[in-house]
Formats: structure tokens, C-alpha cells, sequence
């Protein structure tokens, strides 16, 4: 069973994330902000992470950054309301990883998790 | 010589004598009555020298002061034009000629402020009533009645005063500003400002919407038997993208000028784009003609937004003739800009709506979103470019579009 840990800051959408990829037979740990994030990948190896990029303590930039310094290599997809939006084609997929703009359609990204899990 | 003859010669002699004595002292009061006449005379003339340089002086003062105040007219900064009552140009400074890129007066004589500022009868009681009173207006240099130095259009701003003689108005003053420049920077101003409105926007409103399309998506995906409800919650959802499409769409329209810019042959983007619509057109019964220069100088910009800008144009004016018609698509050199003018025979456009086309989410379409034209302007005037509307009811509406040449570009 594939894990996927998700982090957002807004406890509604990480629930929402939970159920629904529960609901389709993944492993799901969740953590509220960067900082956390980071901590759970001290003792975890996920498959792959959904990250917000607006958040306190420590945003999404800053956690990728931290994941690098962990020598963690977990593929990322980026969950975001705001940056970029409109310039998705000039966005560095090193530097984004994987990147879809919220509200985003749980179908949408079951199709983006499956072709990055199976690659 | 007898003796009467000599008699009356002493006789002579002696009266002689006698009148010598007398003419003595008439010869001193002559004298003296001279040299005081000479004296006089001589006074009269200095002073009068010295009136006639002072009348030299005050002329030569007055000379100076207007040449001065000539001087100050002509070389002022700011343009001046004079106009009299009836609102016909009586004189201008330089600065004036040069806002109006006009070579003498008599290029621009014909200039009424009345009619030429197509004012309202409010403003034009005010300024008859003697009020300063501002007014700004776009001038389009190809359309002057005379060959203008100048190109493209230009926003300048009119301060009109009154001049009084005895509490009546004799004339009207008016200060030209060429105020384009500024009229741009404050448009880009604004949009950065807009922008990062947006940017903190978004977010707090996509992440709600994330959350109202996350749970009717996951209520779907459990299954939903009564159609009604399945319907509704579709509804919800579709709704939540729309609204994410519109977020979308005003972010990218703040976000303009932050993309790469490369010289383009807009030859290629206007002949492109109107390929691809001539194909698309051929269902709705609408005909592109096209006149394309071809060989022009390159512009700088970005080719995404200008395809962008003529696709959503020519569009607009196919939108506006649901019946058919034909858009005229003419792209040639005008100065150093690149123009580009589409005239549609479509229904026209009121000049209330007209003033409005280019406010963000302004729509006169059911289903647009107010944002094509927004987007279109702000993309052209990013690019130290024009984009403007003519347009009559019932007669069509033509769009010009003017880019600068490369050589004219600065950033």
C-alpha cells in the first residue's frame, strides 16, 4: 500500500484529502505546516507528498529545501491557491516538482498520483 | 567838399560820438541777455538730452521687458495657446506647437477650443462663466489636418483660464500638457499594485473553493442516487471552477508584464492567427479580408500575448455580427509603429459602452467574463503600445492596434 503524506495548513482540505485518497486504498499521514512535515519524514519514507505552498511556520518552498538537506528524494506534487498562477508553462519542474492549482478535482489528481507512482 | 557837406558829416561825427556812448551800454545788456539766452538754450538742450535718454532708457527698458515677457511666452515649458472669445486660436508658444508636433501656427490655426474639445454644455458654461477648468483628451496625430511630427496618439491635458479685461473676458488661456507618460505610469502602477491584491486574494479564495468542489466531489464519489441532488452537486462543482477560471484569468492579467519579451515579426503573428480564424469562421458565415505589410522592423514583446490580443479581437468583432459579416483586417506602417486597423460591419457600440469596453469584467456578451479587452489593453499599453475603439450603432466598430518598432522601444 503506497503512503502519501499530505500538507496543508487547512484542516477541512487535508480532510477532504484524506477521505477521499483513503477511499482510494492509499496510506495517508498528514502534517499542518512545513515544520511538522519535516518532522515526519524523519521517521517516515512516504511515496510520495502533497504539499500546500502558503503556509506558517514553514511554506512549501522552505520544506522542499529542508527535504533536500534530509537527503530525502520523494516526488512532490504542489497544491496551491495563488502562486504562479498564469505562468504555469515558464514553471521549473525541478524547482516545483509537480504543480496543480487549487480548487483542484479529486479525479484530476488521482490521475496526476497514479502516472507518478507508476513512473 | 562844401561846407553844408561838412557840417552834416560832424554833425555826423558828433551824433556818432554821442550814440557810442549809449550803444556801450546797450552792447552789455545785449551781452548778457545773449549769454543767458545761450545759457538757457543750452540747459534746454542738456535736459532735453538728458529727457530724450531718458526716454531712450524707458524705451530700452520697456524693449526688454517684453522681450522678456516674449521670451517667457515663447520658451516656456509648458505649451501656451491663446484663444479668443469665440474659442478661435490666437497664438501659441513653441511648447504648444511641439505637443501638437505642428511646424507654425498656420498648421494649427484652424483649432477651435470649443469645438474641437467636443465639451458639454456644463463645462463649456463654466468656462465661459470665467472658471479655470481642466480637461483631458486623447489626440491622434494621423488624423490631424496637417502633417504632424508626432505619431501614435497622445493624452493631453487642457487647463483653461480666462483672461479679464475690467471683469470681462477678453480671452482664453490654455496650458498644454503632454501628460502620456505619466498617464502609463500610473497604469503601471496600478497594476502592481492590483496584482499583488490578486495574488493575496487568490489564495484565501481558492483554498474555500478547494474545499466547497472537495466535498461535493467526494458526496459523487460515494454515490448519489436521487438525480436531483447528483445534478445539484455538479452544479456546485462546475461553479467552483468557473470561479477558479475567473481567479485565473485576473491573476494572469496582473501578472502582464513580468514575461520574456523577443523581437517579433508580427507579420507572422497577424498572418497566423488570421489563418487559423478564416478556417474557424467558414461555419458562421463571416469574411477575414486581409492586407498584411509585409518586411517591417521587428517589435519586441511577447509572442503568447500578441497572438493572444489578435485572436481575442478578431474574435470580438466576429461576436458582434451574429448574422455574418466581414471584418477587414488591414496591418501596415504608420511612423514607427506597427498598426494594425479591423474594421467589423457588426452592430456597433453605444458611447456609454464604448467608454467601459476596457474595465475588467465589464461584459455586454451572456457569457463572457468581462476580461478579454481588459486583458487585450493592458497587454498592448505593457508593450508602449495603443489599443483603441471606434465605433457607430448599426454600423460597425473598427479596433486599432499600434506596437512600436523595436528602434523606439524602451524599457
Amino acid at each position: 500500500m503506497n503512503t502519501i503524506l499530505v500538507i496543508d495548513d487547512e484542516t477541512q482540505i487535508v480532510e477532504i484529502l484524506e477521505e477521499f485518497l483513503v477511499s482510494e486504498g492509499f496510506n495517508v499521514e498528514k502534517a499542518y505546516n512545513g515544520r511538522e512535515g519535516l518532522d515526519r519524514l524523519k521517521d517516515l519514507h512516504p511515496d510520495l507528498i502533497l504539499l500546500d505552498e502558503k503556509m506558517p511556520e514553514l511554506g512549501g518552498t522552505a520544506f522542499r529545501e529542508g527535504m533536500k538537506h534530509l537527503g530525502k528524494d520523494i516526488p512532490v506534487i504542489v497544491l496551491t491557491g495563488s502562486i504562479g498562477i498564469g505562468q504555469k508553462e515558464e514553471m521549473n519542474k525541478e524547482e516545483y516538482g509537480y504543480l496543480l492549482f487549487k480548487p483542484v478535482r479529486l479525479s484530476e489528481l488521482k490521475k496526476l498520483i497514479d502516472e507518478i507512482l507508476t513512473s | 567838399m562844401d561846407k553844408k557837406k561838412k557840417k552834416d558829416m560832424d554833425k555826423e561825427k558828433k551824433s556818432g560820438e554821442h550814440s557810442s556812448e549809449e550803444s556801450q551800454v546797450g552792447q552789455g545788456r545785449a551781452k548778457a541777455k545773449m549769454e543767458w539766452l545761450l545759457n538757457e538754450t543750452d540747459n534746454l538742450l542738456k535736459s532735453l538730452i538728458m529727457k530724450e535718454r531718458e526716454i531712450i532708457q524707458t524705451e530700452d527698458a520697456l524693449v526688454e521687458a517684453m522681450r522678456r515677457f516674449r521670451d517667457l511666452f515663447e520658451q516656456s515649458p509648458i505649451g501656451v495657446g491663446i484663444y479668443d472669445t469665440t474659442g478661435d486660436l490666437l497664438i501659441v508658444n513653441k511648447s504648444y506647437l511641439g505637443i501638437f508636433g505642428a511646424d507654425s501656427f498656420n498648421s494649427i490655426s484652424d483649432q477651435n477650443l470649443f469645438k474641437d474639445l467636443d465639451l458639454s454644455e456644463d463645462s463649456m458654461e463654466k468656462i465661459r462663466g470665467g472658471h479655470v477648468f481642466q480637461h483631458e483628451f486623447e489626440y491622434d496625430f494621423s488624423k490631424a489636418g496637417y502633417k504632424s511630427h508626432r505619431e501614435g496618439v497622445a493624452h493631453i491635458l487642457f487647463t483653461i483660464s480666462p483672461l479679464f479685461r475690467e471683469k470681462e473676458v477678453i480671452a482664453y488661456m490654455v496650458q498644454a500638457q503632454d501628460v502620456t507618460q505619466r498617464k502609463q505610469a500610473e497604469e503601471s502602477h496600478r497594476l502592481a499594485q492590483l496584482g499583488r491584491l490578486l495574488s493575496d486574494m487568490a489564495h484565501e479564495v481558492n483554498n474555500p473553493l478547494m474545499i466547497i468542489s472537495g466535498r461535493a466531489e467526494l458526496t459523487l464519489l460515494e454515490g448519489v442516487k436521487d438525480e436531483k441532488i447528483k445534478d445539484t452537486l455538479n452544479v456546485i462543482l462546475d461553479q467552483c471552477f468557473l470561479a477558479k477560471d475567473i481567479i485565473h484569468r485576473l491573476l494572469k492579467y496582473s501578472k502582464i508584464g513580468k514575461v520574456e519579451r523577443n523581437p517579433i515579426d508580427m507579420y507572422k503573428i497577424v498572418d497566423l492567427i488570421t489563418n487559423i480564424l478564416q478556417h474557424h469562421f467558414q461555419m458562421s458565415n463571416i469574411v477575414l479580408e486581409k492586407e498584411i505589410e509585409e518586411g517591417l522592423p521587428m517589435v519586441i514583446g511577447n509572442e503568447k500575448q500578441l497572438q493572444q490580443v489578435f485572436m481575442n479581437i478578431i474574435r470580438n468583432s466576429a461576436d458582434a455580427m451574429p448574422d455574418g459579416g466581414t471584418i477587414k483586417l488591414k496591418a501596415f506602417r504608420d511612423g514607427n509603429y506597427f498598426r494594425v486597423d479591423i474594421k467589423d460591419t457588426g452592430e456597433g457600440m453605444s458611447e456609454k459602452v464604448l467608454s467601459r469596453i476596457f474595465e475588467p469584467f465589464f461584459t455586454t456578451k451572456q457569457k463572457g467574463t468581462g476580461l478579454g479587452l481588459a486583458v487585450c489593453h493592458t497587454i498592448i499599453q505593457e508593450h508602449g503600445g495603443m489599443l483603441r475603439y471606434e465605433s457607430n450603432v448599426g454600423k460597425g466598430t473598427t479596433a486599432t492596434i499600434m506596437l512600436p518598432f523595436e528602434s523606439r522601444f524602451d524599457d
